[in-house]
């Protein structure tokens, strides 16, 4: 069954076909919700938060994107949470083991084929990432999570933001901004293929 | 000397890197690029935090997200009430446009209505008074042709006297009203001017007591039977006649009390209510169902 045929059968109160869709784009949310709370713990109460919503509102999908409204829905779960909590989340970011030391887990890493050095370096442009990112505002953060982390165009992000195009221009454009002179100290770590393809490209 | 960018400066950049600028700002923004170095490392040191960002795989979420059987039970949610959201955004619209209009309309035709609301009562005070007036006259020519009759039949004086009588008796012996007025009291009045003032003559006539009546009457007794009469009742209008400026006030002081609350306002009253709870409603509907 394609995704509209599981959608339609959603509406209609079939479980599986929705638990198919959660299958289908839980990485997509959590990446979303982790990029926004900064925690492992918080990002999965978003998540599953996110998906309960998204299966009791479902007939209020109208169409269009099913991946915008499932990232608008996380988004919102996130904005609340951050209202809640009032404050910017944190490092650590891996759960940590009896000698606070953080654990690796294999869920965060991409490549299990990797070489060790190239995994410590990974994991460590990963944490300074999330770190920078912390940095920023709530509203700047999800626009350049949305279209830089997650990939989405501009009217798409404008969709799940609830904002215009110029609304998304502009925060993405002040993110980048600031965000610069905290990533660029860490271009080093970045894996040399894609150093390589964006000096190549000039 | 560095230059300092501007905001424009660098969200036109970080559009140009996403191919978000139409052509002739792409032009414009690449002609300035090929003069300014400022620009140059701008544009450098955006596309590599865009690398950085985009060079992150997505996570693979540590567990699965999927939903229990108890959910199953529970069901889709209908949101019936979602459905009503825009309807009631489109009701609070139209109330409060009402709303201003009603307002507006009230304030242009209803400032006639001021000088001409009182004047109804005005009218039915004068013509009550008017009625005043004329009936203790009326009644007084009423009895004049019979007192006249009477006085003719018998022309003694004892008739005079039988007429005063007959007065009193009229208003003492059962052709008067006993009326509950405002202000003053319980008073008696003869039954044709009881019977204006419950029609709406509001307020009630001024009508001397019927023993001073009688005691006019006896005063300007006359060998002719009509003079008898008309004397009488000029002394009853003129006695009344003082009294009316003091209706005028009770008349004008019984209408403001109900001056706030006429119909309009209550329409205005619900109008508002409406538009309130409406909106309210319709706002915290689309908050939910976000």
């Amino acid at each position: 069954m394609d995704e509209s045929g599981l959608i339609e059968a959603a509406r209609r109160g079939d479980l599986d076909a929705f638990n198919r869709l959660v299958l289908a784009y839980q990485d997509l949310v959590y990446t979303q919700a982790y990029r926004m709370m900064g925690d492992v713990e918080a990002a999965e109460d978003a998540t599953q938060e996110a998906f309960i919503s998204a299966y009791q509102h479902i007939n209020s999908y109208r169409g269009g994107s099913f991946r915008g409204w499932l990232l608008r829905i996380v988004t919102n779960a996130c904005y609340d949470e951050l209202r809640r909590r009032k404050r910017r989340p944190t490092i650590p970011l891996e759960p940590l083991d009896a000698e606070d030391e953080e654990v690796e887990s294999p869920g965060w890493l991409a490549d299990m084929a990797e070489l060790p050095e190239e995994s410590a370096m990974r994991a460590e442009l990963r944490r300074a990432i999330q770190r920078c990112l912390n940095e920023l505002s709530v509203e700047f953060r999800t626009m350049v999570v949305l279209i830089d982390v997650q990939g989405l165009d501009y009217q798409e992000a404008a969709q799940v933001a609830g904002a215009p195009v110029g609304t998304v221009k502009s925060r993405l454009a002040r993110a980048r901004m600031r965000l610069r002179d905290c990533l660029l100290a860490f271009w080093e770590l970045l894996p040399s293929a894609y150093r390589l393809k964006n000096e190549g490209s000039e | 000397m560095k230059k300092q960018l501007r905001q424009r400066d660098w969200q036109d950049l970080s559009a140009y890197l996403d191919g978000q600028l139409s052509s002739r700002e792409r032009a414009r923004l690449e002609e300035k690029l090929r003069s300014r170095e400022d620009l140059q490392n701008a544009l450098e040191e955006l596309r590599r935090v865009r690398i950085m960002l985009r060079s992150q795989p997505r996570l693979r979420a540590p567990r699965n997200f999927t939903l229990g059987p108890e959910f199953a039970s529970q069901g889709v949610g209908r949101q019936p009430f979602r459905r009503l959201s825009p309807a009631l955004g489109l009701v609070s619209a139209l109330a409060s446009v009402l709303f201003i209009l009603v307002v507006i309309g009230e304030n242009l035709f209803g400032a006639a209505q001021p000088a001409m609301a009182p004047a109804p009562a005005e009218f039915q005070a004068k013509s009550a008074q008017v009625e005043m007036a004329a009936s203790p006259t009326e009644l007084a020519l009423q009895k004049a042709p019979e007192q006249s009759v009477e006085l003719e039949a018998e022309p003694q004086v004892t008739d005079q006297s039988m007429q005063a009588q007959e007065m009193s008796q009229q208003v003492e012996g059962g052709v008067t009203q006993t009326l509950d007025v405002p202000g003053a009291g319980m008073l008696e009045y003869p039954a044709p001017l009881a019977r204006a003032y419950e029609e709406g003559a509001y307020p009630p006539p001024a009508v001397p007591s019927p023993t001073a009546l009688a005691a006019q009457e006896t005063q300007q007794l006359s060998p002719q039977p009509t003079q008898l009469a008309l004397p009488a009742t000029e002394a009853a209008v003129a006695q009344s006649a003082p009294e009316q400026p003091a209706i005028a006030p009770a008349a004008e002081t019984v209408q403001s009390p109900s001056g706030f609350w006429n119909p309009w306002r209550f329409v205005q009253f619900g109008l508002l209510l409406l538009a309130i709870i409406s909106g309210a409603l319709a706002f915290y509907w689309r908050q939910r169902s976000r």
